[in-house]
């Protein structure tokens, strides 16, 4: 009966029933506390005032009455103004008093009898003495006053003394009476109160006890289901018989529990999906490391390669640069060779008449040397025949003997001026020789000279010509190596670009590479995500029997990266 | 005693004027069939056919040269003693000098055809003595002479 009605119900009710306790306790507890206030308040205003009211009272009538009526006696104050004090005094006697009498009205519920009755009389009489007082203080008659003083006011302030002071001894009483009554109301109500809360605790007790148990039983059941889960059990199902939130809660895990195994199997499948991924983009990326790896000696060898390309293009610029001051260089000089080409040609021309010249005086001179020859020749045989007659003169004189011996010293002496003309005739004719000899080689020289001339003088002309087409050629050479220096500075430039480009590119192939590191070693970590995955996954038993596990612990092989 | 002096192309000779006759220039020489290298050929002197015998040739084996120098000296030639006196011709060159030697000058004998001349007498120059008589084999003046008395 109990069981089935909701837990909301059940402990709407618990709290129901502990509110209700609460509330009567809290009640009955107000009500002793209000009835104490009650007491305490009616303690503090109808005995504790009167109390003070009747100590104010009493001073009154010893200072401001029997101490002015001193005073005035003892003539320290002036008698209008003891009068104005006296009934001042008067008004705030009586005023004091009819306070007390409302008090004790107003307290009729709590004081059976009143306590101000034994005053009455005193009152009363104390009005009339003072009235009588003020009489006399009207009246200015000192020696009335001294003898009232004496007589009827002195002894009406003891007497006023002593009655206060009985009936402060009586309100005392009365509070310690109040007291002890309040004393035994307060160990009534402690008894009935402790009853009410134990009868409280009790209650609360019971039904706590009932509503916990009904609580915790499903989810101790819960608890040892949530148990077999985290096991990875998914076999497990709940089974609630009542009719609470329990049996939806119970109904709703078991629909999560079924939904998580077909999540895991899913997880399973995606999971060996996963591995067979990770490993194909593993092998991807290998490959694609070592083809940025290829890259990036390709990008190098381009690189060094673009890198010599700049420096011989730079040396072709220096080069063709020379070339270009070589080709102006040569434009100049070939135009002043031409220049003096010309000149040559001119100087030739007249080398070559000279040179006919120089022919006919040699000419002349050959024939006047054989001229000479001639004479000498004669002078010669003239000579010889002179030694021979000597000869045969001195042949003669021997044969004489005696007899010749001067035509002997005669011969002797003209053979040898005949041997002084042979020698100086053939020093003569030697030096002519040498003129002959000279004159036909420089005539020779002169004519091989002349034809060198000639020979040169054509080959001056050629050279002419060619130095003016090599000077057109030159000068038209020019605009082209410019071009062509253009060119290679262009080429210069754009190896140099290439180069910065490839370098570029290496950098980028390398930072490739780097990612590529980076994602293999993702993958690595991705595998291992997926292992554990894998791992996790194959605690779920998800039908309950152990055979199906074996399937996801065979896939533990897959290839890591 | 007078000496003409005369040379070959590497000696110097000098021969006694006794047996000259006459010194003469250079002439052509019509040359003699069937004789030895030496016979240089015959000249026309003064109408007279004269061999003429060349002395380099004979005496080196050398040609002489045509020059202004080169000469023939006419030697009287005495073949023997029954015969009249022969002019023969001798060709040599530089035939320019002569040299007169002291009267009790002896010619160092040597040998039978040479003779040797003190050096300091001809101008510091060794000079072989030649003999023209002793020179020519009789045979061969023989066979001359007679081949020119035929003629």
């Amino acid at each position: 009966m109990f069981n089935s009605l909701t837990v909301k119900f059940r402990l709407v009710v618990f709290i129901a029933i502990l509110l209700l306790l609460l509330i009567i306790t809290g009640l009955f507890g107000l009500k002793t506390m209000r009835n104490s206030d009650d007491s305490l308040s009616s303690i503090y205003n109808y005995q504790v005032v009167p109390l003070n009211k009747l100590r104010i009272l009493d001073n009154l009538m010893h200072i401001n009455i029997v101490g002015q009526v001193d005073k005035l006696l003892f003539e320290q104050i002036s008698w209008e103004e003891c009068l104005v004090k006296v009934d001042k005094a008067k008004a705030s006697i009586n005023n004091g008093w009819s306070e007390l009498q409302e008090l004790q009205e107003g307290s009729g519920n709590y004081d059976t009898d009143s306590w101000l009755e034994p005053a009455n009389n005193l009152i009363s009489t104390s009005e009339d003495v003072l009235n009588s007082l003020s009489i006399i203080l009207k009246a200015r008659d000192t020696k009335r006053l001294d003898a009232f003083s004496d007589n009827k006011l002195y002894p009406l302030a003891e007497q006023y003394t002593e009655k206060i002071d009985t009936l402060i001894h009586n309100r005392l009483n009365a509070v310690q009476d109040q007291y002890h009554a309040s004393q035994q109301r307060y160990s009534a109500a402690k008894k009935s109160f402790i009853v009410l809360i134990i009868a409280g605790v009790a209650i609360s007790a019971i039904l706590s006890l009932l509503l916990i148990q009904s609580i915790t039983t499903p989810l101790e059941q819960f608890n040892e289901a949530m148990g077999h889960l985290m096991r990875g059990d998914l076999s497990k199902k709940l089974t609630h018989s009542h009719n609470d939130e329990f049996a939806a809660l119970s109904k709703g895990f078991n629909q999560m529990t079924d939904y998580l195994a077909e999540l895991i199997a899913d997880i399973e499948r995606s999971g060996i999906q996963v591995t067979s991924s990770i490993t194909e983009i593993a092998a991807t990326i290998r490959q694609q490391e070592t083809t940025v790896n290829e890259q990036a000696a390709t990008s190098n060898e381009i690189a060094a390669s673009t890198t010599e390309i700049a420096a011989t293009a730079e040396t072709l610029t220096a080069t063709m640069n020379k070339v270009t001051d070589m080709a102006h260089n040569t434009s100049m000089a070939a135009s002043q060779g031409h220049n003096r080409l010309r000149n040559i040609n001119a100087i030739m021309k007249k080398m070559e008449d000279s040179s006919v010249s120089i022919l006919s005086k040699l000419s002349i001179l050959n024939e006047k040397a054989n001229n000479i020859a001639v004479v000498t020749k004669t002078i010669n045989k003239i000579a010889d025949q002179t030694n021979l007659l000597s000869l045969n003169a001195a042949i003669e004189a021997e044969k004489a003997g005696e007899y010749g011996t001067g035509f002997s010293v005669v011969s002797t002496e003209i053979r040898r001026l005949a041997d002084q003309t042979a020698v100086a005739t053939f020093d003569i004719e030697q030096i002519v020789n040498e003129v002959q000899s000279a004159v036909g080689s420089g005539v020779m020289n002169i004519e091989k000279f002349t034809d060198d001339v000639r020979r040169s003088f054509k080959e001056v002309q050629i050279s002419s010509n060619q130095i003016s087409e090599i000077i057109e050629q030159v000068q038209a050479l020019q605009a082209p190596i410019e071009t062509v220096n253009e060119g290679i500075a262009a080429q210069s430039m754009g190896a140099k670009q290439i180069s910065e480009a490839v370098d570029q590119l290496n950098e980028a192939a390398q930072q490739t590479a780097e990612s590529v590191g980076q994602t293999s070693s993702t993958i690595f970590l991705l595998n291992k995500t997926s292992q554990i995955l894998r791992d996790s996954v194959a605690r779920f038993n998800l039908l309950g029997n152990e055979a199906d596990n074996t399937h996801f612990t065979k896939d533990d092989s897959a290839p890591t990266s | 005693m007078l000496l003409l002096l005369f040379s070959t192309r590497t000696e110097r000779y000098a021969m006694n004027c006794e047996h000259i006759f006459k010194v003469i220039p250079f002439l052509n020489m019509q040359p003699i069939p069937m004789t030895p290298d030496y016979v240089a050929g015959s000249v026309n002197y003064r109408g007279n056919h004269l061999p003429v015998i060349d002395l380099n040739q004979l005496l080196e084996g050398i040609q002489c040269r045509n020059l202004l120098s080169t000469r023939i000296i006419i030697i009287e030639y005495k073949i023997d003693a029954i015969r009249a006196k022969k002019n023969i011709g001798l060709l040599a060159e530089k035939v320019n000098e002569t040299i007169k030697t002291p009267k009790n000058w002896v010619p160092d004998h040597n040998g039978d055809s040479s003779y040797f001349i003190d050096p300091a007498i001809v101008s510091q120059e060794m000079v072989q003595l030649f003999e023209p008589i002793k020179m020519l084999p009789g045979d061969l003046s023989q066979s001359l002479f007679m081949e020119h008395s035929s003629t």
